[in-house]
């Protein structure tokens, strides 16, 4: 059930400048471990999609739109994967409902026909990070990527109403994909890496293809990438971020897709020298004519899209590469002093990156601080300064530049707080969201 | 700031050959507030060549030449200056040194997080410079430092005894139960590795940004013309050709050499005997695999993780 109504802003909280765009409560959910979610700009109206992961046995996918007439939010889609192993109670979900055992898989269809969801395999168990969400428009559609330890999904909307379910897969049977990036007159998408031996790469003709193949990547594992994270064309290239949490992460640079191994080129590698501190990619975003991006150490009380003492670096056309913010270091390149004069997380090494997104003109970078959400602006990519909010606890969940202000979700329950215990009353469930001016 | 057998006496005469720098030997003027301290030190602990690298450095500066009578001199100085502290001794040689900066490798530096603190108070606006080895060709080195440490106590002890020399029994604690000096050295080479990065990567993060800084040796030493001049860099010194020319020669540094009898180290005694670069790339071996069977699974996980961090 999704509340309609605005939470007013507490006096002394929020920032001039900053303007509530209401709750999105979710009251049908038991819980809650973590939401995992994105925001997008579609025909002039602000859709949010979320996956609300519940710890036992199934992951709500819900997409809502906001209405800026009742200052609400719409549900304008839902689906579910359950899975079969639960982490407390019953040992296998399956033999909750159906105690005569049959095989698991006449159980899986059965409860697939009985409740008309997907149903995952075995996977939901130390994989609980691995969950990705994406929305955003391609060719005058909305596109949806839902992918969780559960399932993945493709979900199209030509209207932001009704929508297509384009591609679905269980980790069990097949690769689980996000980041869908348009390129060499296809799809490519990364790897969720919920199945074994997944390749970091797969490709699609289109956003709507009914399958997907693997793009080989020469040396990718061998070399300790477990991921690759993130994914964005520069310069007529494809570059991938990868996750090697113990050689640091790499950047790899792709010509053309249907590649020889000699098209593969390493632009970073080993963390960019400051090895198994910066584990992985977490973000991306085209900015000044430039590829921006953010590295950092990954942990397993965070997202799978976040990093802490987090650095950032600015990768020219010339594929050279800057320190923006970060440990000044030697390197093969030469003597790297970030051009902010700022060390990890912008001088606060627990700093978690939350989000890195273009806005106005600017470069927005979003982090978690001790307990606080904060925003830092730069004007160039290099000088860089405080954009005061407002005092915001929790987590953010998803930003998003639109032509009204940038837009903010956020969920004030702290991210490392300890889920409920057993018979507790349930924490509430409601994302705020703010719209921002710069 | 490294371990013991780091590379760092050719780190630090590589640095010292710098126009701009002048490399110390072993001052180990951060282990203790004043001389007299040192000096007590230097006997409590059987250490006879604490004070080696200062008594040549003094001879040095104050004689051009480092012989017996000139470091006999350089003692007499110690010995009549002991009540300074060591940051005004400190201060004294740099004085004379200057307009160079100096350069200091003191490996008790690094064994207390206070000894740290002391060089940073000393010198607030010093850079410091953390020199990695990877733990098991550390490890291998470490323990033939430790045999040679053993040696060379009795050796010197020996050399002390042909001059006259020898240790009042009476600054010996009870703690010191073997007066030779050859009682095994129960220390684990990989734990000790671990133990010093520790400290010292606790203190380096404590330090304003780009006051301190990371190098793998084996990076530096294969490829001086790519690291020098970012070192130089860094250290806001001249980086032309011919000043980063003239650091590629540790060995004709001072100190790259044994000491006369009354002060014969100062520095690594395989730096001493081999002060030349080698012109072949120092390799960096795997790290899984090859150290675990030698500590305990927790001991052997801190390392491996320490060691990635490193970029081993």
């Amino acid at each position: 059930m999704i509340h309609p109504l605005a939470s007013p802003p507490v006096p002394g909280q929020v920032a001039p400048g900053a303007h509530s765009l209401g709750t999105i409560a979710q009251l049908d959910i038991d819980d809650v471990d973590q939401i995992v979610g994105a925001l997008a700009w579609f025909g002039g109206q602000i859709y949010f999609a979320g996956i609300y992961i519940d710890r036992d046995v199934q992951d709500f996918r819900r997409i809502v739109r906001f209405d800026p007439q009742t200052r609400g939010w719409q549900t304008v889609h839902t689906s579910l994967a359950i899975n079969t192993k639960r982490r407390s109670g019953p040992a296998n979900m399956l033999d909750t409902f159906f105690p005569d055992n049959p095989t698991e898989e006449q159980s899986k269809d059965k409860l697939t026909d009985a409740l008309g969801v997907n149903l995952a395999g075995e996977q939901a168990l130390g994989t609980g990070r691995n969950v990705y969400c994406c929305l955003f428009e391609e060719q005058g559609r909305l596109v949806a990527s839902l992918s969780s330890p559960l399932g993945g999904e493709v979900v199209i909307s030509a209207a932001g109403e009704s929508w297509q379910t384009t591609f679905e897969l269980v980790p069990a049977k097949g690769h689980t994909f996000h980041q869908p990036v348009p390129f060499g007159g296809g799809v490519v998408a990364l790897a969720t890496g919920l199945s074994q031996n997944a390749p970091p790469l797969l490709r699609g003709e289109a956003m709507d293809a009914a399958g997907w193949e693997e793009v080989p990547v020469p040396g990718f594992k061998e070399q300790g990438n477990e991921l690759a994270c993130r994914a964005a064309v520069f310069a007529d290239s494809l570059y991938i971020g990868t996750r090697n949490l113990e050689r640091g992460f790499q950047l790899w640079r792709l010509g053309a897709i249907a590649a020889q191994p000699g098209d593969f080129e390493q632009v970073i590698a080993s963390g960019a020298y400051l090895f198994s501190d910066n584990q992985q990619v977490a973000a991306m975003v085209h900015f000044g004519g430039c590829l921006y991006i953010v590295g950092g150490k990954t942990h397993s009380a965070l997202r799978a899209h976040q990093v802490s003492g987090f650095e950032l670096f600015r990768i020219n056309a010339d594929r050279s590469w800057d320190l923006i913010v970060g440990k000044p270091r030697f390197s093969p390149m030469g003597l790297k002093v970030p051009f902010s004069a700022m060390g990890p997380g912008f001088d606060d090494p627990a700093a978690v990156l939350q989000c890195l997104v273009v806005h106005e003109g600017y470069l927005c970078a979003g982090f978690a601080s001790r307990g606080s959400f904060k925003l830092f602006v730069s004007p160039d990519g290099e000088q860089w300064s405080e954009k005061p909010v407002g005092h915001f606890v929790g987590e953010l969940v998803a930003a998003l530049s639109t032509p009204q202000g940038l837009v903010l979700l956020l969920n004030p329950r702290p991210q490392d707080q300890p889920p409920a215990k057993k018979g507790d009353p349930l924490p509430s469930i409601a994302l705020e969201a703010w719209r921002f001016t710069l | 700031m490294t371990p013991p057998r780091s590379f760092s006496s050719v780190v630090c005469a590589l640095l010292g050959r710098h126009p701009d720098l002048y490399g110390f030997p072993e001052l180990n003027l951060f282990k203790t507030d004043t001389i007299e301290e040192l000096n007590f030190a230097r006997i409590q602990r059987r250490w006879p060549t604490a004070m080696d690298g200062l008594a040549r450095t003094l001879a040095e500066i104050h004689e051009g030449t480092q012989n017996e009578l000139s470091v006999h001199r350089a003692r007499v100085w110690i010995n009549e200056h002991m009540h300074l502290g060591c940051k005004e001794v400190f201060n004294y040689v740099l004085d004379y040194v200057a307009p160079k900066i100096g350069v200091d490798k003191s490996p008790t530096t690094i064994l207390k997080v206070e000894n740290m603190e002391r060089a940073f108070h000393m010198f607030p606006k010093a850079r410091f410079l953390h020199l990695t080895r990877h733990p098991v060709t550390s490890a291998k080195s470490i323990a033939e430092f430790l045999s040679v440490i053993i040696q060379t106590r009795e050796q010197v002890g020996q050399m002390q005894a042909r001059v006259g020399w020898s240790v009042d029994p009476a600054f010996l604690s009870d703690e010191e139960e073997d007066l030779k000096g050859n009682k095994p050295v129960k220390v684990s080479p990989l734990k000790l590795w671990l133990s010093a990065h520790t400290k010292i990567m606790n203190f380096m993060e404590r330090l304003p940004l780009g006051q301190g800084m990371r190098i793998r040796g084996e990076d530096l030493l294969s490829d001086l013309d790519i690291y020098l001049p970012q070192l130089a860099e860094w250290l806001g010194v001249r980086t032309d050709q011919e000043a980063i020319d003239e650091m590629k020669s540790p060995e004709e540094s001072p100190y790259a050499r044994t000491g006369p009898i009354n002060a014969p180290f100062g520095n690594d005694p395989k730096f001493l005997a081999n002060p030349k670069l080698r012109s072949s790339k120092v390799p960096i071996p795997p790290l899984k695999g090859t150290f675990e069977w030698a500590v305990d699974t927790d001991t052997a996980r801190e390392i491996q993780e320490l060691a990635q961090q490193m970029g081993y």
